[in-house]
């Protein structure tokens, strides 16, 4: 009777082992389950499918910035290559037209003029001594600076006929030339003596002193005392200790 | 192809060799995890989560031939289902009563067909269905039930009991209909 109910067990038992496919139900597609297992598993089917929406993506993305990357830098670099191009470019422009200039009939009359002001007054200050000779090469250096030379009027010409560059060129061209500073002549026999030894009193004064405490106690660090002997004096209290250096 | 080849290519990681042992279960393993849950859907994601750990697992397995390979990976699915049940918290719910020792009907269940007795076990409320599936078909005791579903035996006990009314009751109407199928 066992033995049959066991038979009878097994063999409801194995009806169930043995079914292959869901009663009223179709099987869902083994290939579908298995990619999505495979990408489960990190395998390449999904990663594929992943990396190419990502580097859909990444590619519309970087179209979309290029443009903008591109125009940015170029701007940038345009408008920094322009000035200093420009700026160049007026400098010398403005270098090589003050020197044309000075050479203009205008400015060269005002130049021979001005020599000619210039060596009257030389004449009429011959009989004066080194300074009247020192006068007439400040006023000569003065008409000959290339600024006062060069008319206001033509300048702003230039700036305006110059459309990429609103640059302040005159500001830049002062710039660019260097300035001259005079400086005070003298004599060697003006400097005087070299400096001689200061006397004791002078040194002592100029030598520091000061004064610290330790626990509650004062110590005095006083170079005149040591004046004469070399080592370190601290005074504490009362007594004065003697340090040699 | 040889199946002890197939696991070794597996272990490997060749995908042929998996998919081709995938082929090979997928279908059976389905059946047995809708045993326990209910929803379609919810068994092919625990096929799918059962496959996954059984690859992941397979270097440590050793093959001792295939109704040793089918058992282990039938244990991995039956596991996988259970710990999704656990998660629904489906076992919470079910009570602790008085449990009584009912024969199942076997001769029934024998007469009907594989399909049939499937459609009777899932018709059966997840608690007398989860608990008839460990009892009955995988052999377990009712310790071990309790044990992995995190209930007492009593109620391991009393559910087992209550489907085996269930299901008598469920035949009974089969019966009935089949008898009237008849005498149409």
């Amino acid at each position: 009777m066992s033995n049959g109910k066991q038979n009878n067990y097994e063999n409801w038992k194995s009806k169930l082992d043995n079914l292959d496919s869901l009663p009223g139900e179709n099987m869902p597609d083994k290939n579908e389950e298995w990619e999505k297992l495979y990408a489960r598993l990190g395998g390449k089917k999904r990663s594929k499918k992943a990396v190419f929406y990502w580097a859909a993506a990444a590619c519309i993305l970087f179209a979309l910035m290029i443009p903008s990357l591109y125009f940015k830098n170029n701007n940038h670099q345009l408008s920094n290559t322009q000035m200093k191009k420009n700026n160049i470019e007026s400098d010398n422009y403005r270098i090589k037209n003050s020197s044309n200039k000075i050479i203009d009939k205008k400015d060269s009359a005002l130049i021979s003029r001005s020599a000619l002001s210039a060596n009257d007054q030389i004449k009429t200050e011959m009989t004066s001594p080194k300074k009247i000779k020192k006068n007439i090469y400040e006023k000569q250096m003065n008409l000959l600076r290339l600024p006062d030379t060069i008319s206001t009027k033509n300048l702003l010409a230039e700036t305006k006929s110059n459309s990429l560059s609103p640059i302040d060129t005159f500001s830049s061209l002062a710039t660019s030339i260097p300035t001259k500073k005079k400086l005070k002549v003298v004599h060697i026999n003006e400097l005087g003596d070299p400096v001689e030894a200061l006397p004791d009193i002078v040194r002592n004064t100029d030598k520091h002193s000061f004064q610290f405490k330790i626990a509650s106690q004062g110590i005095y660090i006083n170079p005149t005392i040591a004046s004469n002997t070399p080592g370190v004096y601290y005074a504490i209290g009362h007594s004065l200790i003697v340090s040699s250096r | 192809m040889d199946t002890s080849e197939l696991i070794k290519e597996a272990k490997q990681g060749s995908a042929a060799a998996q998919k081709y042992l995938f082929d090979l279960m997928a279908d059976k393993l389905l059946i047995v995890c809708r045993r326990y849950v209910k929803r379609p859907e919810d068994a092919e994601e625990i096929m799918l989560d059962g496959f996954y750990k059984f690859f992941k697992n397979l270097s440590s397995f050793t093959y001792q031939g295939e109704a040793a390979l089918f058992v282990w990976i039938k244990k991995i699915m039956i596991n996988e289902c259970l710990m999704f049940l656990r998660r629904k918290n489906v076992f919470s719910i079910v009570s602790d009563s008085d449990a009584e020792d009912i024969p199942l009907e076997e001769e029934a269940l024998n007469n009907l067909s594989a399909a049939e007795i499937f459609n009777l076990i899932i018709q059966l409320p997840v608690g007398y269905r989860t608990v008839f599936n460990l009892y009955e078909i995988e052999g377990m005791g009712h310790k071990e039930i309790a044990g992995l579903l995190g209930i007492s035996e009593g109620t391991s006990k009393s559910q087992l009991s209550k489907s085996k009314i269930l299901l008598q009751k469920m035949l009974l109407q089969k019966g009935i209909k089949y008898v009237k199928r008849k005498t149409k």
